[in-house]
């Protein structure tokens, strides 16, 4: 009897063991999430879109009656804020990796993974690239670090990029199901 | 002497061409006002400009300074090494106010291109943003993340004198984030368990007016009699009541 017990007990003990369902796949995290498209040329990727509503909020800049709320590392959402009891969210001013914003005049300076872009805003629906940057090839592998739009953890889970997808342009931060890729913060 | 009428009917008509060509020029889309201005940001911004110049917080350790006086080209003509920890900025006259996450950096931007030290007001360890308004600046410090060590308060810093930041008075908070000094009015962000308004008519107590815990508050800017606030459930605009603040419209976040 003990004969078969054993072995019964031990493989019993070992599919116990496999059941750990944090390395099954199945679990989710919130994390980032790789935004790819066709081409890398940032003058081809900031353009107008149309409204979208809010998914996620960063940081706010105003100038008249012009208000931009963040989208991190999406761009910006436009909003015609003459009336503040009515603002109206006009376009989405798509600026890949973009946390920070700021205006003078017509011309917006966008951060951009790390270096700065220069955008004609004379015509907000019209955004015209005025000093284009190159990606850097490290936003290809691995988010930004997380900046202040939330709050610290030491580890950043992210869906590995997959070069045949295409060119990483930006990130968004999603439910990931068992991310495989993270970086350790500091 | 003899011209006193056709005179004034030439200013008249004047100022009817003027108001002529103000009256037609309507905003089709959204645009700020004039041509030359700055817009503005909140006080977790990382990047600010003042004048001809653009200040960006880098990498955490570093201040860039670019050159847009030729404004459809930013050119980086300085890099200024200015310790671990940076990450916010906020001008105020002619300083920039580091927000780091050990305090609070002056740097004098006479010469724009070429940021000075001044003086260091260091606490803690916390991550914080800053506002200034006179001769105070407001300061969040906030705990539970990276800045383990930290206290979770808002702080009151006399910088009349800018080479020696002194701290005049603390006020407990929840989880504070951005924030934005109006006048008597002061509005602290507490992350996702709302907002505060304080009255600083004495700029060195802020009192709490009200604690809202259903609107999450992350970046405010605040205008003369409204303000804006962006959170975890939208962006909502107040108008300043006396001691209620009158919800003026929200853009709702929606999740996906």
């Amino acid at each position: 009897m003990m004969k078969i017990i054993t072995p019964l007990a031990i493989l019993l003990l070992v599919m116990g063991g496999c059941d750990n369902p944090r390395w099954n796949s199945g679990f989710t995290q919130m994390g980032y999430k790789p935004v790819y498209a066709s081409s890398g040329d940032l003058k081809l990727l900031i353009k107008s879109s149309p409204a979208k509503a809010l998914t996620e909020t960063g940081k706010i800049y105003t100038k008249g009656n012009l208000l931009l709320v963040n989208q991190p590392f999406q761009g910006v959402h436009v909003i015609d804020n003459t009336d503040p009891a009515n603002p109206i969210n006009t376009s989405f001013l798509e600026i890949p990796g973009n946390i920070d914003v700021s205006i003078k005049g017509d011309f917006m300076y966008a951060d951009y993974s790390g270096k700065i872009v220069v955008i004609d805003i004379s015509d907000i629906s019209h955004p015209r690239v005025t000093q284009n940057v190159t990606l850097d090839t490290r936003f290809q592998e691995y988010p930004p670090q997380a900046d202040l739009t939330r709050d610290f953890t030491w580890r950043t889970y992210f869906e590995c990029p997959d070069p045949k997808k295409g060119v990483v342009v930006g990130w968004v931060y999603a439910n990931l199901n068992s991310p495989k890729c993270w970086r350790e913060n500091q | 002497m003899l011209e006193g009428k056709p005179m004034k009917n030439v200013a008249i008509f004047g100022l009817a061409i003027v108001l002529l060509i103000f009256s037609c020029s309507k905003d089709v889309s959204p645009s700020s006002s004039d041509n030359s201005s700055t817009g503005e940001g909140g006080s977790m911004a990382a990047m600010t400009i003042v004048g001809n110049y653009m200040y960006r917080i880098a990498g955490g350790n570093t201040i860039e300074v670019y050159d847009i006086s030729g404004d459809s080209t930013a050119k980086l003509v300085a890099s200024v090494a200015a310790g671990n920890g940076l990450e916010t900025v906020f001008p105020y006259k002619q300083n920039l106010r580091i927000g780091t996450s050990n305090g609070m950096l002056i740097y004098d931007i006479s010469n724009g291109a070429n940021p000075t030290y001044v003086s260091t007001y260091t606490h803690v360890v916390s991550c914080d943003p800053v506002v200034a308004q006179g001769n105070y600046a407001y300061v969040t410090l906030r705990n539970g993340n990276r800045c383990t060590r930290g206290l979770t308060q808002l702080e009151v810093i006399d910088i009349s004198n800018l080479g020696n930041p002194t701290l005049v008075k603390t006020v407990p908070m929840v989880m504070p984030h951005g924030l934005d000094a109006d006048g008597k009015n002061l509005i602290v962000g507490e992350g996702t368990y709302g907002f505060k308004w304080f009255d600083i008519s004495n700029p060195t107590n802020p009192t709490e007016i009200l604690f809202n815990k259903t609107v999450p508050g992350y970046d405010i800017i605040s205008r003369g009699n409204s303000f804006i606030l962006v959170g975890d459930k939208g962006l909502y605009q107040y108008e300043y009541g006396n001691k209620t603040l009158n919800l003026l419209s929200t853009i709702p976040v929606a999740r996906p």
